[in-house]
């Protein structure tokens, strides 16, 4: 092999490895939440865009995507939400502006992590990136037109971070789209 | 079929500049034969059809799979977006070791076809992640591979790819801070702009150069609609300092344009560098800008604060030293009238705005240093004629034409649009339009017909 072949071969192996490893990074980080976070059901309002790229989804929106706070937060601040275990769905119990000391997830109480996006009256918004959720093309319609009697909710699961994500859709309490592992 | 229609059309050429005398009989022939040597040799058109495909088949592999994509189980998903990445890349390093300049240029297609796969790749686990689809991070990741991949392997598709992902991320980026109420500037997209063009530079990429020159201007661009947007107070001295950067960029660009390595964008850079600049320097010009009261021409402006007076003392320093860089990068008798012309403009635009500072603000001094801005814009105008004429630029020339038309047409709004019936305005605006716009072409058009005197300027 020359130089030159020798060096190309080092150069795209070396690329290919960092490309791959930040992809596996990407896969772990998911994978690591959904298998040992708290699993939580929050309430949800959808709304259907399609993404060119990426098929059709779902946006969503939860019930604590607005939430009191005792004073005016910057936009694009992390904050954390604590959650309550309830029926049918997880109850907001108080705003956080740090993650709270000896803040390990037990099965009745759990810390979203989140991003201030802006404020409505006394409430701020929150963005938990968990918003979206990839649905079979032609199928998101019937997520956010659920039919009578019918309720959507997210089964997701939170960390000890307060990292979260999307484990299943629910309708009626029921898995109408559920997470696999491998 | 492009170098068929260029050969044929250098033949014709050849032989009206033969029966004018201007070249040789035997140089006509070695002309030729060079020409048709390189259009054989070149590969250019394959290897463009080969860069196309590689997009176009990228673009295919993500739209179909996003398309069928829930019938997949999670770990084939993963098996088939590795699997492809490895064996794109693979078949990329296989051609790019060759000997055979065509296969090489293949396998640069292949290495950019890579490049999109490891894009759909993350688009594609963000799908299966359920990761939100608005958030630029995934964009960023991409270009980041992009980077290291321009560096590790250097290709100029790729890198050119980089760069587009670059502006594309910053563009996000900025949309994203403008939702959320933040600061505009994407500062990060400086570095990642740098390594670009420092690579372009050292391997002579000459598209590369170009790209960076348009996508630093776009920054800036970015940049300066950010102050702008703001008190229109801050507008006014926030224009004097796009003037100053349009001003040190152009001469920046003059430097560069007398390197070997970086001659294209030394071009790009001056051609944006000029049209930021004189941009800057028109609407500084304009009556709003100093907010002059239309009777009394009173100013409006509050005087400036701290922050305006180093930046602009920092910038003017800068445009000196650059001038004097210039001049000394040439020897005394590559010095013509025209250069000594321009860094006379160049000094006296500094001095001016550094007045400005002072007398922008103050009520008896106001109309005085509007005037002098718009003798200032003139006197630059001509300069730009005078020398795109001289180096056979049309670009500077169309430029400098067209923002004299616009100070005409500005000039006549200011004196007649409160003092004329509208009908009668617009009337005698539109011959003027007319006339005028005659005038100024046929004039442009006789200074880029003639030949140059032969001198060399900035």
């Amino acid at each position: 092999m020359t130089t030159r072949a020798r060096r190309i071969a080092l150069g795209l192996g070396l690329a290919v490895a960092l490309q791959s490893l930040a992809l596996a990074g990407m896969i772990g980080w998911r994978q690591l939440i959904l298998e040992r976070g708290t699993e939580v059901v929050l309430e949800t309002a959808p709304v259907d865009p399609r993404s060119l790229f990426q098929g059709d989804y779902v946006r969503l929106a939860f019930a604590i995507s607005r939430v009191p706070a005792t004073r005016k937060l910057v936009r694009g601040k992390t904050v954390y939400v604590e959650l309550h275990r309830g029926l049918p769905a997880w109850r907001f119990i108080a705003l956080h502006e740090t993650l709270p000391e000896g803040a390990e997830p037990n099965p009745d109480r759990v810390f979203m992590k989140a991003q201030v996006t802006g404020e409505a009256g006394v409430d701020v918004l929150l963005h938990y990136g968990i918003e979206a959720y990839f649905v079979p093309e032609g199928e998101g319609l019937a997520l956010e037109r659920p039919g009578p009697g019918e309720e959507v909710s997210v089964l997701a699961a939170v960390d000890s971070r307060g990292e979260s994500a999307i484990k299943a859709i629910l309708v009626n309490g029921q898995p109408r789209y559920e997470e696999s592992s491998f | 079929m492009l170098e068929r229609l260029y050969l044929n059309r250098l033949r014709d050429d050849l032989e009206r500049w033969g029966a004018k005398g201007w070249i040789m009989g035997a140089h006509q022939e070695l002309i030729l034969e060079d020409a048709e040597i390189r259009a054989r040799d070149s590969g250019r058109g394959p290897l463009a059809l080969a860069v196309l495909g590689a997009i176009m088949f990228g673009a295919g592999i993500i739209t179909f799979l996003a398309a069928n994509w829930p019938a997949i189980p999670k770990a084939a998903k993963l098996a088939l977006l590795f699997g492809g990445l490895w064996v794109t890349y693979g078949a990329a390093g296989w051609l790019l070791v060759r000997s055979d300049l065509l296969k090489r240029g293949f396998g640069q297609a292949l290495l950019l076809l890579g490049l999109l796969l490891f894009g759909a790749c993350i688009m594609l686990i963000g799908q299966i992640y359920h990761l939100d689809p608005d958030l630029p991070d995934g964009v960023l990741l991409w270009t980041l591979g992009g980077l290291l991949l321009a560096f590790l392997v250097p290709a100029e598709p790729v890198a050119a790819a980089a760069l587009l992902l670059a502006c594309l991320w910053c563009l996000l980026e900025t949309g994203q801070r403008m939702e959320l109420n933040q600061a505009l500037l994407t500062w990060p997209f400086l570095p990642v702009l740098g390594l670009l063009l420092w690579q372009a530079l050292s391997r002579r990429w000459r598209q590369v150069q170009r790209l960076a020159g348009l996508a630093l201007f776009g920054w800036i661009g970015l940049a300066a609609l950010q102050w702008l947007a703001v008190d229109r107070a801050e507008g006014f001295y926030a224009l004097q300092i796009c003037l100053l950067a349009g001003l040190c960029l152009f001469l920046l660009g003059g430097l560069l344009e007398q390197e070997d390595y970086a001659p294209a964008f030394g071009v790009t850079l001056q051609r944006q560098a000029a049209v930021f600049g004189l941009g800057s320097l028109y609407l500084l010009g304009l009556r709003a800008s100093f907010k002059l009261d239309a009777e009394t021409l009173a100013s409006g402006l509050p005087a400036p604060d701290q922050a305006w007076f180093l930046a602009t003392l920092a910038l003017g320093a800068l445009a000196l030293l650059l001038c004097l860089a210039i001049l000394l990068r040439r020897e005394p008798s590559e010095r013509p009238a025209s250069l000594w012309m321009g860094m006379g403009l160049a000094a006296l635009a500094v001095a001016l705005l550094i007045g400005n500072l002072v007398m922008a603000s103050r009520a008896e001094l106001a109309p005085l240093a509007y005037l002098l801005v718009n003798l200032l814009l003139l006197a630059t105008l001509a300069w730009f004629i005078q020398t795109g004429y001289q180096r056979q630029d049309s670009f500077r020339v169309n430029l400098a034409f067209l923002l004299f038309a616009l100070w005409i047409l500005t000039l006549y709004f200011h004196a007649f649009w409160s003092l004329m019936d509208r009908s009668f305005f617009f009337m005698g605006g539109g011959a003027i339009l007319f006339l005028g716009g005659w005038l100024l072409d046929r004039q442009r058009r006789r200074l880029l017909r003639r030949p140059p005197a032969g001198e060399e300027v900035l």
